[in-house]
């Protein structure tokens, strides 16, 4: 797991005798090829949700595609979500989530904005929290394009602006704005025959959840509610990577060879909003029914399309283009 | 069975009250529907104007910015301020704000960069001309912004920059940044931000071929009689 590129090459070398030249390269559902640098380590964990890694002769780098298994997803799982409720998904995916959570070490966020291969030290536990915001964002919307009949597409909506509500609720933000990320996907928010037949209530709703998600101003009104709220908190993490990184990228390490204390400070706030975020355990009342199993299971083993591509594309056979 | 029995309670219900609730209906749908074509298809009635700069770590994108809003050249900067990126400007003779987003640490997550480009009006893609790498990066990019405001896009204005034209290193040369602009079918510039090259006319250009609205960084007051009834006449195309 913490294994350098570059010894992954070596000992593979050893095994399939591809030759002298080899690389390890990361190999996107959507056929992208991303050649992974020879310094980089903690790989398995860093490379998008359904990506392969392959090891291959410099010359053959051309010929990778991606494997079957990682672009081909035709069924929803529309009858299984049904059968859940939106408050226990919610629930579940807030322990799911709290549990990603609370395993990131706080230098781990260092690692990943300074660079890992700087440290030699892996990132593992952000990465699978990372991760997690995208997969959530993508099965939403794999599940909305997958879903091929009108008035069940109308109520999986439905069902998933409810799950926003409830993660709200569970003051999970990271999976909050995943779900809202997800359903304004252009994927989704294109199916307007869906949209037009979702009662006014929950169209106003997602409004709502909409307008918290606003980036303008440096998303100041998400960066508002969340002052007012107080710990347990699941804090949405692609804000929180961004600001550190340009902390990181906008400001120098050193000037004339002293440390530049006010970057170090400004790292520093990020971490302690993450500290203050889970320093009180996370308590949510269950709510207690018989298939509370079967959820945690399904909520944990989601399949997704992360070939965005595709999934415009089947929402373009859901409801094709008015002219 | 169910369904029948339903209607009839309902209708066995005063008639008064029916209507009202009817009256409601249409009362709640119609601002609703409005609103959410507001939101959804055209967003473009508030009174930003949201510009998004794209671009691979360490181009300078930060400090093009910055040295716009700021007329400065800085080595630091605080990430969190909300107003660090705001500029007043002139819009169809009104004053408007402009925003820029820089979607620097947005790359990891893919959602938050179509975020930005479901909402940005206006795009600045930026290079770096020491670095090739830079220019490749910037070609998915593109095509994301393509394919999510598909058609669209002919009226989108965008601008590819080369920053850093004041380094000697030079990897990219001028004519290929130029080519590569032909091919998207947007318009091209060099500039630098730590000399202050071209950076005013970055942003006065790409207001300008927003063929939309009249926009221009300076606050004008007055026009004349032609140029009234030329705005009128665009701003009634804008609706569609």
């Amino acid at each position: 797991m913490d294994a350098k590129v570059e010894q992954i090459l070596l000992q593979v070398k050893d095994k399939l005798g591809l030759g002298d030249d080899l690389l390890l390269c990361e190999v996107k559902s959507t056929g992208e090829r991303i050649v992974l640098k020879e310094n980089d380590l903690g790989i398995t964990t860093s490379i998008g949700i359904n990506s392969q890694l392959f090891v291959t002769p410099k010359e053959h780098l051309d010929a990778l595609t991606p494997l079957p298994e990682q672009t081909c997803l035709s069924d929803g799982t529309f009858s299984t979500i049904e059968m859940f409720s939106s408050r226990e998904m919610a629930y579940h995916m807030s322990l799911y989530d709290w549990e990603l959570f609370t395993c990131v070490q706080e230098y781990e966020l260092i690692y990943q904005v300074f660079g890992r291969y700087k440290f030699g030290k892996i990132t593992c536990n952000l990465d699978l929290f990372l991760r997690r915001f995208n997969e959530i964002q993508f099965w939403i919307v794999t599940e909305m394009v997958l879903t091929s009949n009108l008035s069940k597409r109308v109520s999986l909506l439905r069902k998933f602006i409810k799950l926003a509500a409830h993660c709200k609720e569970n003051r999970n933000l990271n999976c909050f704005f995943a779900i809202v990320m997800g359903l304004s996907n252009i994927a989704v928010s294109r199916l307007s025959l869906t949209w037009e037949k979702l009662p006014s209530k929950f169209k106003k709703m997602f409004a709502d959840f909409e307008t918290l998600m606003d980036p303008s101003r440096n998303h100041r009104v998400y960066r508002l509610s969340v002052a007012k709220m107080a710990p347990p908190i699941i804090p949405f993490m692609p804000l929180l990577m961004k600001d550190m990184t340009f902390t990181h990228e906008g400001n120098k390490t050193y000037f004339d060879g002293l440390v530049n204390f006010e970057k170090m400070h400004m790292i520093a706030q990020t971490l302690k909003t993450v500290r203050f975020c889970r320093s009180t355990p996370l308590d949510l009342e269950a709510p207690g029914t018989l298939k509370s199993a079967d959820t945690s299971d399904y909520i944990r083993n989601i399949k997704v399309i992360d070939n965005q591509r595709l999934l415009t594309q089947l929402s373009h056979k859901l409801e094709p283009r008015r002219t | 069975m169910a369904a029948s029995g339903r209607a009839v309670r309902s209708n066995s219900k005063t008639t008064g009250m029916n209507v009202d609730a009817d009256i409601w209906k249409t009362k709640d749908k119609a601002p609703t529907k409005d609103r959410s074509v507001r939101l959804r298809v055209n967003p473009e009635q508030s009174n930003d104007y949201r510009v998004v700069v794209f671009g691979a770590g360490g181009v300078g994108k930060s400090s093009l910015v910055l040295r716009f809003v700021r007329g400065t050249f800085r080595d630091s900067y605080i990430p969190t301020i909300e107003d660090t990126y705001r500029q007043v400007i002139s819009c169809n003779k009104q004053v408007c704000t402009l925003q820029i987003t820089d979607t620097t640490g947005s790359h990891q997550f893919p959602a938050m960069q179509r975020l930005s480009i479901s909402k940005g009006h206006a795009f600045i893609l930026v290079y770096s001309i020491t670095s090739r790498q830079s220019l490749e990066e910037l070609k998915p990019i593109f095509e994301e912004i393509a394919e999510i405001k598909g058609t669209d896009i002919e009226g989108i204005p965008i601008m590819l920059v080369g920053n850093k034209c004041d380094e000697v290193n030079r990897e990219v040369g001028t004519s290929e940044g130029a080519a590569i602009a032909k091919r998207w079918n947007c318009a091209h510039l060099e500039t630098s931000a730590k000399t202050n090259y071209n950076v005013k006319e970055l942003f006065q250009e790409l207001l300008q071929l927003e063929k939309r609205r009249t926009m221009s960084l300076q606050l004008e007051t007055k026009k004349t009689r032609s140029q009234k009834r030329k705005e009128k006449l665009r701003g009634k195309c804008s609706i569609m």
